[in-house]
């Protein structure tokens, strides 16, 4: 981080900073490209210049947003900059929180870069913070008939020279929150003592200036400066290697269950009516495929953020991604699953617990989505890259979590802690509470570009992954052993046996049922044995050989086929038919002297033959006379390609190239309008002419402070007065 | 990677390559844990499961040398998870012991106390427990030992059965190995189960059950009760004792529906044993009639339940088991394995066979068309009723004659189920006919002349499925059979296993009706056999003529 560095260079030359937007104006471009990518919403639009920058920044939801970007000392900071007077020092700051200016400078420093606070030996938090937060460290709102920090403390000596037991109660109201619970004679007591002061609707809650009195004059009691490492057991490996192989496994394991994808088109698992796929299809899906429902779910989740499924609207099916994605290495295809994974904003391991509302969370819809989820998990994977060698436990990396993100609500960080773990397990890039070797290289790919990231995963399968065999082991029981990971020219295998066991090798086993399903699929049997005797170590087994032969011998006795319309007559209507013109389109195709079949829909086939000069009777299935129904057989609908998930809340303009324009609408300096300038003013705290039309269209020029403008309102006060007025933005003119 | 002969699955099956240099080593590594499962030409499978681990455990090894037999032999590195899966599992056994306390008789001792813990608050167990001693100890009532420990391997913290046995009524046994000597294996497997105490031991048909049987009644020097499947198993067992051992007539007693003795050697059938009358066992009370030393249970694969309940009682009393397989159709495994003891001792079938005492077997299949009017009826026929049509279809005498017209001379039985079909092919070739109504004496008359070869053909029913002993045969023909159960072929083949004197491979045919539920049957037992590592081929009937030629 170079930032720090800027700022000294540039306080040597400049004198003291005065606003938000002369703080800004003094970071370099990496201090503001960090700026926009922490606060992405400050560069959507651009803002042209830094001031309207400044201004959009110190706007109310633009800051309330930012706390979220805050770890907890940070956020710990802000909540007590906003209990201080306006102006602190660090080192008020660093009491306040029972710091010292040294342990909080990094803190205060990113505060800054984010915006949130400028100055220096008088540090400001912008105005939306130290008016808008409403509990800071669990203090009630500033009121203004709250003793004043003497009183407050005398009422307090008082309250303890009275009843020395109070002493313990105080300790304990000192760190909690402000309203307590209370009815009895302790309540009346410390009422009386002016320690707690009853509301209108009767509940207690202690005055601001007496809680910090209570609290010795601090906001926090202590500071958190740096983050709780994971912590956990030491990693045990009983075999050198066992836990690389292990993620292999999984990651060659994750890619099994995205084939089974392939089974939808047969069987496809329907549409839920608000999105999503049914979590009885899933566990359904998972149980066939052998797998539990958060390995599946999180593959199929995988699978759908880069296209490989998707639905018209009833069924899920593969999409053509689907098959160019089929296409490439094994390795390359584990990598845009894992990266899918690592850059999703949906969680897997939640499908079927019901959110805050009581729904239930089903796959692929977008009540599995979360925002913030993608940065969390990429949160929890970096905590787990710096603890090497330990099985973290979920608590701690909870805890972890729960400090780089202290908005988040508790539940929330253990759920998605717990999610990542188990997610990350699926895919072989966790195990037991630790990154496994494909693990590391994912979080080292996380800040990596699309291509770059792909071919590290890829290439790190590669290396540890025991190369492919291209030679099956056949036995007479009608079993194919492939010793190991198949080689391309194996797959074929596949379709035309049963996998019975899988691992470091694979059993195939051969059944009348299997090879007559490939044999239906229109795989060709020679072709196999071709295979088996190019392939096998040994001689085929002649069993093997005969089973064979006996399904193709059996294979197409029965011929089945598609017609949508069948059209019987005498042999010679049919003939003329045929040949009529009219009837071309028809493309019939004779069965039989008496019966032709054609793909057309009935309804079609009645007009044709009318046109023919026929009159054709339509009768049903079977064979009685049937109404006009059956004109009306077309079913389905285009298949929806547009599946993927919305971009998320990230930067959408690289940093650098944000930060440029900015830099020249500054300098340029022109053509600011109305907004901009209302902004720029707002970010200096300097005074304008406003003109503001009334109601007539006349224009009344007030000479005023712009102080926010929030939701098309302007709210400015008028200068020497003390009151506020607010205005429709569009109604003011500027001079 | 140590580019081994074994491929470990995540199924926790084991493929060993039999060809590889380094096989032979692997599989003596992994027979003590893995139970094979599979063993056809090139690739065996064996499958790791608990019960197996425990047996191993029980045996002596410990996950380290389990793990290091594993990971020595891979041809890949064995993924952590199953490696931490096996060790748990084995670690699991004896944490909790049976032990005879001189004072509160049986306790339950734990070695592990948060085991202890975790038994104690479970439901079932609970009530066969009594006052606990300390920490770690707790009183069991002695009339739930054998319950508890199935309780126990049930919540999967089986126990180690520490507490010994009574020593029963002593009695003089020896063998008269004047002629004849125990086999190394069968010596072997005597040692195994003299030294465990109780247990099984498992040996091929036709490997000398029966021998390692009176070797441990030798061993012991006890009174013995042997139970057995049925009437004509226990006839020879008791001609065996006889030829084999120092035990007279009348020392040996046959309790089965015929006869009731009780004398220092019982034989009894399962039978008699479970027969019910108004509700109860009448004879269940067998099994505590004398002070028996010894309790031997023959195919062990097919105790009745009641004969199990009636175990658990006789947990302090010495048991042997003896079976062919530890696989049980039902699936009570786990009930061998806490009632009658953990293997004492297994010797896969192969490596018998290829010490020479099992004959090897050539199995061919032949495929029979059925005639088209034929095909007709076998389509219109209700479910229930086509097995039979396939499989008893009169287009199978004439393949059975050509058979049988090419092993002229040759000891062949014909097995099958129907018994009008067993009819006709048995005036057809002019043969015998056994089937369960034959009487006991008639059928032992056949068998005596068959073995002295005074006839070479005898066509059976079920009944040969059972504990019979045909020495000399050397094809078989099955003609039909049902659904193609594992257990019943690998009764059938074991009538072919006899050690013949030139050596020849015995030869073993099954006659299957094409398209018909008969083929499917037949697949299911090809696979069986072909597992079990028997060459199997398939012909059509049509092309029978040239095969036998040929062959």
């Amino acid at each position: 981080m170079g930032a720090p560095v800027h700022l000294m260079l540039e306080r040597t030359m400049t004198a003291a900073i005065r606003s938000l937007a002369d703080s800004l104006r003094r970071f370099g471009d990496d201090r503001l490209e960090a700026l926009l990518v922490a606060r992405p919403d400050l560069a959507a639009p651009l803002p042209k210049g830094i001031g309207p920058l400044a201004a959009r920044a110190a706007g109310a939801t633009s800051a309330r947003r930012a706390l979220s970007a805050l770890t907890l000392p940070e956020l710990h900071l802000v909540e007590a900059l906003a209990v201080l007077a306006d102006g602190a020092s660090p080192r008020e700051l660093a009491e306040a929180v029972s710091s010292d200016p040294a342990t909080i400078s990094p803190a205060v420093e990113r505060l800054m870069t984010l915006a949130v606070v400028w100055g220096e030996d008088e540090l400001h938090l912008i105005r939306p913070l130290r008016e808008g937060l409403r509990a800071p460290a669990g203090l009630a709102p500033a009121e203004t008939d709250d003793p004043d920090p003497e009183r407050a403390q005398h009422l307090i000596d008082a309250a303890l020279a009275a009843r020395p037991s109070l002493f313990e109660v105080f300790e304990t109201l000192a760190w909690g929150p402000a309203d307590v619970q209370g009815a009895g004679r302790l309540a009346q007591d410390l009422e009386q003592a002016g320690i707690v002061r009853a509301g209108d609707d009767g509940t207690l809650r202690i005055p601001r200036s007496v809680h910090l009195a209570l609290r010795g004059g601090r906001v926090r009691r202590s500071h958190a400066a740096q983050r709780p490492a994971p912590e956990g057991p030491p990693l045990t490996e009983r075999i050198r290697g066992a836990r690389a192989a292990q993620a292999v496994e999984r990651a060659f394991e994750a890619l099994r269950l995205l084939g089974t994808v392939r089974s939808f088109d047969e069987d496809p698992p329907g549409v839920l009516r608000r999105g999503g796929l049914p979590q009885r299809d899933l566990r359904r899906l998972a149980e066939r495929a052998g797998a539990t429902v958060v390995a599946y779910a999180t593959v199929l989740q995988s699978a759908w953020q880069i296209g490989l499924i998707g639905h018209d609207g009833q069924e899920w099916r593969p999409t053509r991604d689907w098959d160019s994605h089929r296409a490439q290495p094994t390795e390359q295809r584990w990598a845009e699953l894992a990266l899918a994974w690592a850059r999703g904003h949906h969680l897997a391991a939640v499908v079927g617990t019901p959110d805050a509302g009581g729904a239930n969370r089903s796959l692929l819809s977008d009540l599995t989505r979360r925002d913030g989820v993608r940065t969390r998990r990429g949160s929890v994977l970096r905590a787990l890259r710096t603890s090497p060698g330990i099985s973290a436990t979920e608590e701690s990396l909870a805890a972890s979590l729960a400090w780089a993100f202290p908005l988040v609500p508790a539940e929330v960080i253990e759920e998605e802690t717990t999610a990542v773990l188990r997610e990350g397990e699926a895919l072989g890039v966790i195990d037991s509470g630790a990154l496994t070797v494909l693990g590391s290289e994912l979080v080292l790919a996380l800040d990596e570009d699309l291509p770059q990231a792909d071919a590290r995963l890829a290439h790190v399968l590669q290396e540890i992954a025991p190369a492919p065999v291209d030679e099956v082991l056949l036995d007479s029981d009608l079993t194919a052993v492939i010793p190991g990971r198949p080689a391309e020219q194996l797959l074929p295998l596949l379709d035309w046996g049963e996998v019975v066991s899988r691992g470091g090798a694979l059993t195939l086993r051969f059944t009348a049922a299997s090879l007559r399903g490939a044999l239906g699929a229109g795989r060709d049997a020679e072709q196999l044995l071709e295979l088996l005797r190019s392939v096998s170590r040994g001689p085929v087994p002649q069993s093997l050989e005969y089973l064979v032969r006996d399904e193709q011998r059996r294979h197409g006795r029965v011929r089945i086929s598609r017609a949508t319309t069948v059209l019987s007559a005498d042999a010679e209507v049919l003939d003329l038919l045929q040949v009529a013109p009219e009837a071309e389109a028809l493309n019939l195709h004779r069965l039989a002297p008496t019966v032709a079949v054609t793909m057309s829909d009935p309804g079609f086939a009645l007009q044709t033959a009318r046109r023919a000069g026929l009159s054709p009777q339509a009768v049903g299935a079977d064979g009685r006379a049937a109404g006009p129904e059956l004109s009306h057989s077309l079913a389905g609908g285009p298949i929806d390609q547009d599946l993927l998930t919305a971009d998320g809340p990230e930067l959408r303009l690289p940093p650098a190239e944000a930060v440029a324009r900015i830099r020249a609408a500054e300098e340029d300096g022109v053509d600011l309008s109305v907004t901009d300038r209302l902004l720029d003013a707002i970010a200096q705290g300097g005074e304008l002419p406003l003109g503001i039309v009334d109601g007539r269209g006349g224009v009344v020029v007030k000479h005023a402070q712009p102080l926010s403008l929030e939701g098309g309102r302007l709210r400015a006060r008028e200068s020497g007065r003390e009151e506020e007025f607010t205005v429709l933005v569009h109604r003011v003119t500027l001079g | 990677m140590t580019d081994g002969p074994l491929i470990v699955q995540s199924d926790k099956s084991l493929l060993l390559e039999v060809s590889h240099p380094r096989a032979a080593t692997a599989r003596a590594a992994i027979a003590p844990f893995a139970e094979l499962e599979r063993a056809p030409e090139h690739v065996h499978t064996y499958r790791i499961t608990d019960l197996g681990l425990w047996n191993a455990r029980a045996a002596g090894y410990d996950a380290e040398s389990v793990v290091a037999a594993l990971v020595d032999h891979s041809r890949y590195t064995v993924p952590h998870a199953l490696l931490i899966d096996v060790a748990d599992t084995m670690d699991r056994y004896g944490r909790l012991q049976l032990l005879s306390d001189h004072t509160h008789g049986l306790v339950l001792h734990a070695l592990d106390r948060s085991v202890l813990e975790e038994v104690l608050r479970t439901k079932r167990i609970t009530p066969m427990l009594g006052e606990r001693l300390d920490e770690s100890t707790v009183i069991v009532h002695p009339s739930e030992r054998g319950a508890l420990k199935q309780a126990l391997l049930k919540v999967g913290w089986p126990a180690e059965d520490l507490a010994g046995y009574v020593d029963g009524e002593a009695h003089p046994i020896s063998l008269l190995e004047d002629e004849w000597q125990l086999r190394p294996y069968q010596t072997e497997a005597i040692d195994g189960f003299r030294h465990g105490g109780s247990g099984v031991v498992v040996l091929p048909c036709g490997a000398g059950k029966t021998l390692v049987g009176a070797g441990a009644m030798a061993a012991m020097q006890r009174t013995t009760l042997i139970l057995v499947t049925n009437t004509v198993s226990a006839r020879q067992w008791k001609a065996e004792l006889l030829a084999r051992t120092t035990l007279t007539e009348e020392e040996i007693g046959e309790y089965s529906g015929a006869t009731k003795e009780i004398r220092p050697v019982t034989i009894a059938t399962y039978q008699v044993l479970t027969m019910k009358r108004k509700g109860v066992h009448p004879h269940l009370e067998l099994m505590s009639a004398r002070d028996w030393g010894l309790v031997v249970y023959d195919e062990v694969h097919l105790l009745p339940a009641p004969v199990f309940r009636m175990t658990a009682d006789l947990q302090a009393r010495r048991r042997l088991g003896l079976t062919a397989t530890l696989v049980r159709e039902d699936g009570r495994e786990g009930e061998v394995f806490s009632l009658i003891g953990p293997k004492r001792y297994d010797a896969p079938w192969k490596d018998i066979e290829s010490q020479g005492y099992i004959a090897p077997a050539d199995c061919t299949e032949v495929r029979v068309a059925m005639p088209a009017d034929d095909r007709m009826a076998y389509a219109m026929a209700e479910p229930e009723d086509r097995a039979r049509l396939g499989a008893a279809h009169p287009a199978k005498s004439a393949v059975v004659e050509r058979i049988s017209r090419t092993h002229e001379g040759e000891p062949m039985l014909v097995i099958g189920q129907y018994l009008d079909q067993l009819e006709e092919l048995a005036q057809h070739l002019g043969s015998d006919l056994i089937t369960g109504q034959t009487p006991v004496k008639r059928r032992q008359e056949l068998f005596d002349a068959f073995r002295a070869g005074e006839i070479s053909r005898l066509v059976v029913s079920k009944v040969a499925n059972f504990s019979i002993d045909l020495p000399e045969a050397s094809v078989a023909v099955q003609v039909s059979g049902t659904f193609g159960s594992r257990q019943e072929e690998a009764q059938r083949l074991g009538r072919l296993l006899r050690p013949k004197a030139d050596g020849r491979s015995a030869r073993f045919y099954t006659v299957v009706m094409r398209d018909t539920q008969d083929q499917d049957y037949a697949a299911h037992r090809q696979r069986f056999l072909a597992e079990q590592g028997y060459a199997y081929t398939i012909v059509d009937a049509e092309e029978l003529e040239s095969v036998l030629d040929a062959g």
